[in-house]
């Protein structure tokens, strides 16, 4: 399978699935612990799929298993500041409101920096592990 | 799946995934703003905007990136050195949009700023963005902003 193609495999299509439902119906009705981590788990399993995709599709030669482990470290490695450090959660913020606010929909944007989220890091090795197995299957083809 | 199918579906996810993983960091679902904005004309030297605002909100918002400096008619005093400002309540609770955010006392009133614009090539413009936010089930009918320029 091509690196940019691993937001396709259906791990990570359940994944966002479960983002969406997450955020907007299960936050909403069933509020609790599992659904304050659901998200963070769900989302540092498909995100670097998602950075690996743009990123392949912008450069091909980003498609690579190396390409792969530095996207999950980088994800894992932003979480784990802006859910530390309260300075990266608010430049983050300004960052994800910015974004919106180019986008043409100024919303406010809130992160709740939460050092137990990082009980998710998990989720980007994960990531890697399933999705070199997969670059790795296409190499041997 | 071919090539082409396989780009289309890829980009359609992207975007979805895209949307998502800003969206998750939104605010929660009460939260809403209303938007009005002015566009100033910016000079070669830097220059003062004055304007006054109308709001039914809980707290008034402002966005400028061009702002060198914000006063208000409250006595609210802000420069870029002073990171982002939240009066306390609401906008210390809610709020972190990064600029300008000072209570509405009472849901309701008229703010003047004057606000100091960074200085720019004739001709060009630098946008001045009011936000009016609050919890939609406290705040009243007449929910919204409206800007006007003074001289």
């Amino acid at each position: 399978m091509k690196a940019a193609n691993l937001i396709l495999l259906p791990s990570s299509l359940v994944a966002i699935a479960l983002l969406a439902l997450n955020d907007h119906v299960f936050k909403a009705h069933f509020p609790g612990f599992v659904s304050g981590k659901l998200s963070d788990f769900a989302g540092l399993y498909f995100f670097p799929f998602f950075l690996l995709s743009v990123a392949a599709t912008l450069r091909p030669a980003a498609g690579s298993k190396r390409a792969l482990g530095a996207v999950c470290v980088l994800t894992a490695l932003v979480f784990s500041c802006v859910n530390l450090a309260p300075g990266a959660s608010e430049l983050y913020e300004h960052l994800v409101a910015g974004i919106w606010h180019e986008l043409g929909r100024t919303r406010p944007v809130v992160h709740v920096a939460d050092g137990e989220d990082l009980i998710a890091l998990p989720m980007a090795g994960l990531a890697y592990w399933v999705g070199s197995r997969r670059i790795r299957d296409q190499a041997g083809f | 799946m071919s090539e082409p199918k396989m780009a289309f579906w890829r980009f359609l996810v992207v975007t979805l995934a895209g949307y998502l993983s800003l969206a998750t960091s939104a605010p929660p679902p009460d939260w809403t703003v209303r938007a009005a904005h002015v566009d100033v004309p910016l000079d070669p030297s830097s220059s003062r905007a004055r304007i006054s605002v109308t709001v039914e909100a809980e707290a008034v918002i402002i966005l400028a990136p061009e702002a060198l400096g914000i006063e208000s008619s409250t006595g609210i005093v802000w420069t870029p050195e002073d990171g982002s400002f939240e009066s306390e309540g609401y906008c210390e609770d809610s709020h972190r949009l990064g600029t300008f955010c000072e209570e509405v006392p009472g849901g309701s009133g008229t703010f003047e700023y004057e606000i100091s614009m960074a200085a720019g090539p004739a001709g060009t413009t630098g946008r001045i963005e009011v936000l009016a936010g609050g919890v939609l089930e406290r705040l009243s009918t007449n929910f919204g902003v409206s800007i006007e320029v003074l001289p």
